[in-house]
């Protein structure tokens, strides 16, 4: 299914541009259906402008938006957050996995904070975060590194458990010490895992962002959002939601370009 | 092993909760920030577990009735697209759209079109949780044998029958990972939904205990939300354990590999 | 004596039963053999060369290398897996300058060691491969030059070539005897080909299953400079390659492995 793990063939050098074009319309012809489909609805009025403002409408309030700057702060804010949020994360629910996948003992502290953790909704700690945070740039931060540490964990943790024993075996007695061992076999074996884990913690990290931002406010993509939507203004509400869904697909096509240039090696991709 | 499920059992939720209990007393922790295990049962008590428990029902009446349409709408349409390139094609980039955008980001879209309330709430929840189970339905429909395709076939049947009685038993386990996934998206949205703007829920109360002030009682509510969760995503595993259980287990597979 | 196994025992407990790999097994090889361990699946033929190589400890008895008692893997030990283990991270040529790297030697001089290796195999101009790259018989080369980069005095063999088709295989098989003969290394092979065992060995010594003990021994007089043809189609290599087999059947039929035909 294309479009949703991963993104469509990018072409290579040698592909006719005739080739790509054909390729590009008979993916996304759907995609183009909707758009117009949209814009001919909301001229014809058959939907009342102030449910769903046309497309050209919405078009021109972002370029409105884009022009005045006041796009620039919420964007700005909001992926400040998910970042910083997302490298804690990655940082603390890697030598989590780690930790678990080499100790018995970690393991056991480990797993039951999982099995509470994973399906206990995060969104409903808001409010405890704004308690022990505010409502800026911390809490915000803090959710984003309570929701991503899982997935990073259990990716990793799944990773190093699963290190085929010979290979710890061959490093050994090609001299590998203990230590030697974790530098320079465990944690490079780990990688395609933990790029595994971070793929999706990426949505997550936004997501967890502009939710934490609708619900508490505190500046950012999400508090604009809601408060576009208080004013019931519906063309910048849609601005956002197309900038939001923008937002997601190129973080996602870096990230995969990070990951092959770091494990492109691997034989899981 | 042995001495290891020691380990765990001391290691147990209760033990957790008495070193919650001490830490706090001891003054550890600022009580402000973090009430003792007895701070928020007394505030359970206070708020009136009847009316918790009712607002609890609320938000689970949206969280199910969200999972259920889009169990529904989901397995049908990732079965349709696995078997058919066409679909597959049409609605492959729509859902890898929605893929991108925060599911929560639609509540304000869908505050302003169905308004505060149980509808808005709930379509939430069926768009949150309709992409992994059509992704993971298109996946385990995708992957089932052909040969176990091809012998259903000569043993005759309609196509809908097919369907119902080989393709889907045989994806039943990715189905589930997919519905299991949607369970928690579902929490997810309808507390985010309830936090945002609404008039019930669990959500609700969270959000206005924590801006009421009352700290000890948004623990509380936070706490039934979790056993809620956690008892929901513990049902739903034995529910597909008993479902699955003629299915052979990856050990047993790898051992015989 | 270059390695000496003594009563060596290990025992395994798999759901609740317990089988015996190794029962108090006795070995010794000399600097410079080629000694191969044949035998049906699973009598614990790897397990002792895993002992040997240190990775697993033994539950009596003990290993000896150069009078030392073996503990835990060391370079003097290579050791080459049936699944190559190789560093799917690294390219062929730093797959070989791993086990260089501790070495010391200027950075310069481990490249060119690294590339005569490279040579060694047949593998030039594959340096810059990862191994997700290479095909099996591939592999098996970089495994087999990885592990002599770090100048081991003995090579343990757990079915190098086990996961290669026939023609490679043979391939391989030439190639590990010219090593062996160019390096005069002591090596103990594992595998489950006959044919394999009487072409490469001197010595061929047959283990039977649950409990895994040694039960004969051969020894392979062959004169290999003769060339392939000449020497697997000779009288000699097939009777002992039938002896062999006839011993390796006897087990497999006793460890129920394999059914006699009944006379018709």
């Amino acid at each position: 299914m294309i479009g949703v793990h991963e993104q469509p063939p990018v072409p290579g050098w040698g592909a006719s541009a005739i080739g790509t074009l054909r390729r590009f319309v008979l993916s996304y012809y759907s995609l183009g259906l909707l758009f117009v489909g949209w814009e001919v609805v909301t001229q014809l009025e058959i939907i009342r402008p102030a449910f769903l403002p046309s497309l050209s409408s919405v078009l021109r309030q972002f370029f409105l938006l884009a022009e005045d700057g006041s796009l620039v702060q919420p964007i700005s804010t909001s992926l400040y957050r998910s970042a910083t949020g997302l490298g804690i994360a990655v940082a603390i629910g890697a030598t989590l996995g780690l930790a678990a996948a080499r100790s018995e003992l970690a393991r056991v502290i480990w797993e039951p904070l999982v099995s509470i953790g994973f399906p206990l909704p995060k969104v409903a700690v808001i409010p405890i975060l704004i308690l022990w945070f505010g409502i800026y740039d911390n809490s915000k931060i803090a959710l984003v590194v309570f929701t991503c540490v899982f997935p990073v964990a259990m990716s990793v943790e799944a990773a190093v458990a699963g290190l085929p024993t010979v290979i710890q075996w061959s490093a050994r007695s090609l001299g590998a010490s203990r230590s030697t061992l974790l530098r320079t076999v465990v944690l490079p074996a780990a990688l395609p895992g933990l790029m595994a884990g971070i793929r999706v913690a990426l949505p997550l990290a936004l997501l967890a962002t502009f939710t934490a931002e609708m619900v508490g406010g505190g500046g950012g993509f999400g508090a604009s959002l809601m408060y576009a939507q208080r004013l019931f203004d519906a063309p910048t509400v849609f601005v956002y939601l197309l900038l939001m869904l923008l937002f997601g697909l190129l973080a996602d096509r870096a990230f995969l370009f990070v990951r092959r240039r770091l494990v492109g090696w691997s034989d899981q991709l | 092993m042995r001495a290891h499920t020691s380990v765990r059992s001391l290691y147990s939720p209760v033990a957790l909760v008495v070193l919650w209990e001490l830490i706090v007393r001891i003054g550890l922790v600022d009580a402000a920030f973090l009430p003792s295990p007895t701070q928020i049962t007394r505030a359970f008590v206070e708020i009136g577990p009847l009316m918790v428990l009712e607002q609890l029902g609320a938000s689970l009446f949206r969280v199910f009735a969200g999972l259920f349409a889009a169990a529904l709408v989901g397995i049908a349409l990732g079965t349709w697209m696995a078997r058919n390139a066409h679909v597959d094609r049409f609605f492959a980039p729509i859902l890898g759209s929605i893929y991108s955008v925060p599911k929560s980001a639609f509540i304000p879209l869908l505050i302003l079109w169905l308004g505060v309330g149980n509808s808005s709430t709930i379509v939430a929840v069926f768009l949150a949780c309709l992409l992994p189970v059509v992704v993971y339905s298109f996946h385990g429909v995708q992957e089932v044998p052909r040969v176990l395709q091809w012998g259903a076939a000569t043993l005759g049947g309609t196509r809908g029958g097919i369907i119902w009685r080989v393709y889907l038993p045989a994806a039943s386990a990715q189905i589930f990972t997919g519905l299991r996934i949607a369970l928690g998206f579902a929490f997810f949205l309808s507390t985010s939904a309830e936090m945002i703007a609404s008039t019930s829920g669990l959500g609700k109360l969270i959000f206005a205990y924590g801006q009421g002030g009352n700290y000890d009682a948004m623990f509380a509510a936070l706490a039934v939300l979790v056993a809620a969760a956690f008892a929901a995503d513990q049902a739903f595993v034995r529910i597909r354990d008993r479902q699955l259980r003629w299915m052979p287990t990856q050990r047993a597979n790898q051992a015989a590999a | 004596m270059k390695i000496t196994v003594r009563q060596l025992t290990r025992t395994f407990s798999r759901d609740g039963k317990l089988t015996t790999a190794l029962d108090s097994v006795n070995l010794a090889v000399k600097e410079g053999e080629f000694v191969s361990i044949i035998g049906p699946s699973g009598c614990g033929k790897s397990t002792l060369l895993y002992m040997i190589a240190g990775f697993v400890p033994p539950d009596s008895g003990d290993i000896a290398v150069d009078g030392r008692i073996v503990r835990s893997p060391g370079v003097d030990r290579g050791v080459v897996f049936q699944e190559y283990a190789l560093f799917p991270w690294l390219t062929v040529e730093q797959n070989i300058l791993y086990p260089l790297q501790r070495r010391p030697m200027s950075d310069s001089d481990r490249r060119h060691t690294a590339q005569s290796y490279i040579e060694l195999i047949g593998l030039g101009g594959f340096e810059s491969r990862y191994p997700k790259e290479l095909s099996g018989g591939m592999r098996q080369r970089v495994a087999l030059a990885r592990t002599l980069a770090a100048d081991p005095d003995i090579l343990l063999l757990d079915e190098p070539l086990g996961a290669l088709d026939a023609q490679t295989r043979e391939v391989l098989q030439d190639e590990l005897l010219r090593v062996w003969q160019r390096t005069g290394k002591t090596v103990l092979m594992v595998t489950h080909d006959v044919s394999e065992a009487v072409y490469l060995s001197e010595r061929v010594i047959v283990m039977s299953a649950r409990p895994g003990r040694f039960v004969q021994e051969f020894k392979i007089e062959l004169d290999r400079s003769v060339p392939r043809e000449t020497l697997e189609t000779s009288s000699t290599f097939t009777e002992l390659r039938n002896k062999l087999w006839l011993a390796v059947r006897q087990e497999a039929i006793a460890a129920g492995l394999a059914t006699q035909r009944a006379p018709a």
